[in-house]
Parts: C-alpha cells; sequence; structure tokens
C-alpha cells in the first residue's frame, strides 16, 4: 500500500448549514428578481438580464452548494471546459448558420 | 496478493473507508470527486446541446416563441424553481451532517431532497396533462396550435430530459445516500457517495435555473 503525502485527518472542507441558509435566501430572492424583471419589456435586454440573473444562481450553487470555493485548479478545470465548450459551440453555430445560402425549399423564414 | 482479490473491499467497519488496494483513501476520495465532476461535464454538454438547438430555433421564430411561452403556467415554473432550490439546499445540509458523522441526518435530509423531487414532478405531470388537454402536443400536424410547433418541440424535449434526470437523482439518492445512512456507513473519514449523489442533485438543480427563465419568462 502506497502513502501520498496527503493530510490524514478529514479530507474535504466542512461548510457550516448557516452558510448553505444564507445561500438559499440568496437564491430565492434571485428567483424572485428575476420573476419581476421578465414582467418589464425591454425588448432584447430582458434575455440578456434574465440569463445574468441566472448565471449569478449556478455560481452560486458550484462556488457554495457544490464546494466549488474549496476546490482544486484541477478541479476547476473540469468545472469549466463544459462551459467554454457551450460557448464555443454557441458562438460557432451563431457565426455559421444565420449567414448561409440554402436552396430555397430549405430557407427558414425569420419571423421577426 | 491473490489474483482474485477484490480491488476495493467494502467488509470494513462502519464509518472506515472501503480499503482500496492500489490507493489510500485520501487519494480514492480525490480521484472519485474528479471522476464525478468529468461526468457531470459529459452532463452540461448533453443539456448544452439542447440549450444551443434553443438558442437558434428562437433565433429563427422569435415571435412564435414569444406567444407560445406565455401559455406555460409562470406560477408553476417559479413553484418548481423554489422546490428544487430547497431541495439543492438540503442535499448540500446532507453533505456537512456526513461529514461530521451525524448518519440520521444525512437520511432525513436527503429524504426531504427526495420527497422534492416528488412534488417537482408532480406538479410538472400537471404541466404537462394541462397541455395535453389544449392539445398542445408536439409534432402533431392538425393540431390548433401547430403554428407553436418549435417551442413545444423545444419544450418537452428539454423538460422531459430534465424530468428524467431528477428521476435518476432521486434513485441515485436513495441508493448510494440513504441506504447506506441507515447502517451508520458515513463519517469524517468516508463520506464520497453522498458527496458525489449531492453534486448529482445540485446539477439537476442547475439545470432548472437555466430553463426555467428560458422557457417560462423570455420564451
Amino acid at each position: 500500500m502506497t502513502h501520498s503525502n496527503a493530510h490524514n485527518e478529514e479530507h474535504g472542507h466542512v461548510v457550516p448549514v448557516k452558510t448553505f441558509t444564507n445561500v438559499l435566501l440568496a437564491l430565492l430572492c434571485l428567483t424572485v428578481l428575476t420573476v419581476l424583471a421578465a414582467q418589464v419589456d425591454i425588448g432584447k435586454w430582458n434575455i440578456v438580464g434574465a440569463l445574468a440573473i441566472a448565471t449569478v444562481k449556478a455560481s452560486l450553487v458550484i462556488l457554495i452548494f457544490m464546494h466549488g470555493k474549496y476546490e482544486n485548479k484541477i478541479l476547476w478545470t473540469y468545472i469549466l471546459i463544459p462551459f467554454v465548450l457551450l460557448i464555443i459551440m454557441i458562438g460557432g453555430i451563431f457565426t455559421d448558420d444565420p449567414f448561409r445560402d440554402r436552396p430555397v425549399h430549405f430557407q427558414v423564414e425569420k419571423s421577426r | 496478493m491473490s489474483s482474485n482479490a477484490a480491488i476495493v473491499d467494502h467488509n470494513v467497519p462502519p464509518g472506515e473507508p472501503p480499503i482500496i488496494h492500489h490507493m489510500d483513501s485520501d487519494t480514492a476520495y480525490g480521484a472519485a470527486k474528479l471522476g464525478m465532476w468529468l461526468f457531470l461535464a459529459t452532463e452540461i454538454l448533453l443539456f448544452a446541446v439542447m440549450f444551443c438547438s434553443f438558442a437558434i430555433m428562437r433565433y429563427y421564430h422569435l415571435e412564435e416563441f414569444h406567444d407560445a411561452s406565455k401559455n406555460l403556467y409562470l406560477w408553476a415554473g417559479a413553484f418548481n424553481t423554489a422546490i428544487l432550490l430547497f431541495s439543492s439546499y438540503t442535499a448540500a445540509v446532507a453533505v456537512t451532517k456526513a461529514q461530521l458523522g451525524d448518519n440520521q441526518a444525512v437520511v432525513k435530509n436527503f429524504s426531504i431532497s427526495i420527497i422534492c423531487g416528488f412534488i417537482f414532478l408532480g406538479v410538472k405531470a400537471f404541466e404537462y396533462s394541462g397541455k395535453a388537454h389544449h392539445g398542445m402536443f408536439p409534432f402533431i400536424w392538425n393540431s390548433e396550435f401547430y403554428e407553436f410547433k418549435n417551442f413545444l418541440g423545444i419544450y418537452y424535449c428539454m423538460t422531459g430530459l430534465h424530468a428524467l434526470h431528477v428521476i435518476i437523482g432521486m434513485i441515485v439518492m436513495y441508493i448510494y445516500g440513504i441506504r447506506p445512512a441507515l447502517n451508520n456507513r458515513f463519517s469524517g473519514k468516508y463520506y464520497t457517495p453522498v458527496e458525489l449523489s449531492a453534486l448529482y442533485w445540485h446539477l439537476v438543480d442547475l439545470i432548472w435555473i437555466y430553463l426555467f427563465p428560458l422557457l417560462y419568462l423570455v420564451g
């Protein structure tokens, strides 16, 4: 049996329950905020605002609920890779698909 | 060591980590968590494809998406968001309790999470049946809601796949969290299954955090 030079006591970080309670309250407030913000029509900024609030909520969940705040760099690479790939994928689609010359019977009618 | 010796020996006293012949328990804990996050990355990418198709469909059918999303019950979506956030909270608390060796609290908190999962699915079933009652099916050619076909197709695909993950998460929390905790399996030295199943449940919550505003609010 090999032994790494890792510490031998408890591994991982114990987050107090009170921290989770505060984060839950913040998440619920942000949910109310996102519902209220959607009632105001500010055109295309509605979706930007909604996604911004959702990203703040997602960050709270990853950092505190999922213990992301206490993880090392290798794990953070794993956490960030799918989001980087998602951005590349969406960027790739939107710089390509809307500018394509399609045969007439394949053309998608843009409604607005 | 004989050739048929178990790689992982689970016959240990309660609270002790299983004996793994090729690594110590700290390494095993780190490796398990890394593997779980790699799996979660593939799950996020699975949903990423759906978010991409949502984005491109919304780009081409903006008016349809605006009108169709008004047909969803906003209060049901908001209620489900709150329910999932709360269940995520109890799952996170369960991890802390497992680290402190309080197995009964793990059972209690994971049970609350699973009950919240059932409530979520119940509300979702209510929404689906309401839609079906009004003839809002995806891919039905002669429905009066044919004009909403693109939105409804995306809506059913995304929420359906998400609901499947809710069901899987509930099963995972029962098998790897509640059942061992009933046998006092967890302690500060060994709580990996609790943390990993909680991570999965948080992922389910994470996806819904994006689904709710996209489908119900901005359309």
